[in-house]
């Protein structure tokens, strides 16, 4: 790894800070780059608005939620980080892609001047989920890759067996007709 | 890789795990550090069970006791902080151990354990202690963590 010193690293001191949510899964906290996020909703505000997905290969996909033209694929955080399972409260809708994640909580807001490079030891699925290391509160925290939660071809196969499921429904409906 | 002195032994730090000797080349010791915090998040590497922060470098720590002896430390008093390969000066690794570390000299034979990552046994005494290749420990570790019968998280 990049043996660049932490020091001086300290919120604000540096000119190209990167401002990230620092959010809780299973009491793990994770951080992700604003700027991937596009908004925040309460789980409790999507009761009844969700709908289930059966794809065993991608487990930590259960649900799918409709925003205005686009459905977005519910990643339970806890489920794809090997996590214990929790109750999620809050659910972070992605920029940029069809993702969503279910989190416990957000602590807060923080700017980190760095993003250190896991160390190349760490080499199985980690390597995906993480763009690198920050430390922020004297803590080493994971900096997560929002692209990792749902490759897109993830979403491509999810869509895939959305459609086959629909086409069955469908067909059933057909025959009871 | 050991220090060969002219007399034919070598310089040797000595470190116990679950009431086990080692023994490593002391070239590839940086530092002895105390027992600082431990920062663990979700991996899928076996070997390892998180990172610290030493004088500025995020160093990763790996589970010396479940690598060497079969059962993780429970009661480490020190990390030993190595070089890995001597080809990176940055391949920095940690490795906790359970007591007080030794600086010596030994000879050191080949040894007949088959443990790709044990280059050879220093003799002292009457204790007959595994000298550790940590490049070759390192390399096997990952092969193992590998491994599909392995692949499980770790936080």
């Amino acid at each position: 790894m990049n043996p660049a010193s932490l020091g001086g690293t300290k919120p604000g001191t540096n000119a190209r800070t990167e401002q990230v949510l620092l959010f809780a899964v299973a009491n793990q906290i994770f951080a992700v780059s604003t700027h991937a996020v596009q908004e925040i909703r309460s789980t409790d505000s999507l009761a009844g608005t969700a709908n289930d997905v059966d794809y065993p290969q991608i487990p930590w996909v259960r649900h799918t939620i409709r925003r205005g033209q686009r459905t977005y694929y519910v990643v339970n955080a806890a489920s794809h980080f090997g996590l214990p399972i929790t109750r999620p409260a809050l659910l972070l809708i992605m920029r940029g892609s069809r993702t969503a994640v279910l989190i416990d909580r957000i602590e807060r807001m923080a700017e980190i001047s760095r993003v250190y490079p896991l160390p190349r030891v760490f080499a199985g699925d980690e390597q995906k989920w993480y763009r690198g290391l920050a430390y922020a509160d004297d803590r080493v925290i994971p900096v997560i890759e929002p692209a990792a939660f749902l490759s897109a071809d993830d979403i491509c196969r999810l869509d895939g067996s959305a459609q086959s499921t629909l086409s069955q429904r469908e067909l059933e409906g057909t025959v009871r007709a | 890789m050991t220090i060969q002195h002219d007399s034919g032994e070598c310089s040797l730090v000595l470190f116990p795990i679950r009431k086990q000797r080692f023994a490593v080349d002391s070239r590839v010791l940086r530092e002895l550090a105390p027992p600082v915090r431990l920062h663990k998040f979700p991996h899928t590497s076996r070997a390892l069970v998180g990172v610290i922060v030493r004088r500025g470098r995020i160093i990763p720590v790996y589970d010396a006791g479940s690598l060497l002896v079969g059962k993780s430390s429970t009661t480490h008093r020190f990390y030993l902080i190595v070089q890995c390969d001597p080809q990176e000066p940055n391949d920095f690794a940690a490795i906790p151990v359970d007591g007080e570390c030794e600086l010596t000299t030994a000879s050191v034979q080949a040894g007949t354990d088959d443990r790709t990552y044990v280059s050879g046994v220093a003799t002292i005494g009457e204790e007959s202690i595994p000298v550790l290749n940590l490049a070759a420990l390192v390399a096997w570790s990952n092969s193992e963590a590998e491994a599909p019968s392995h692949a499980e998280m770790h936080s």
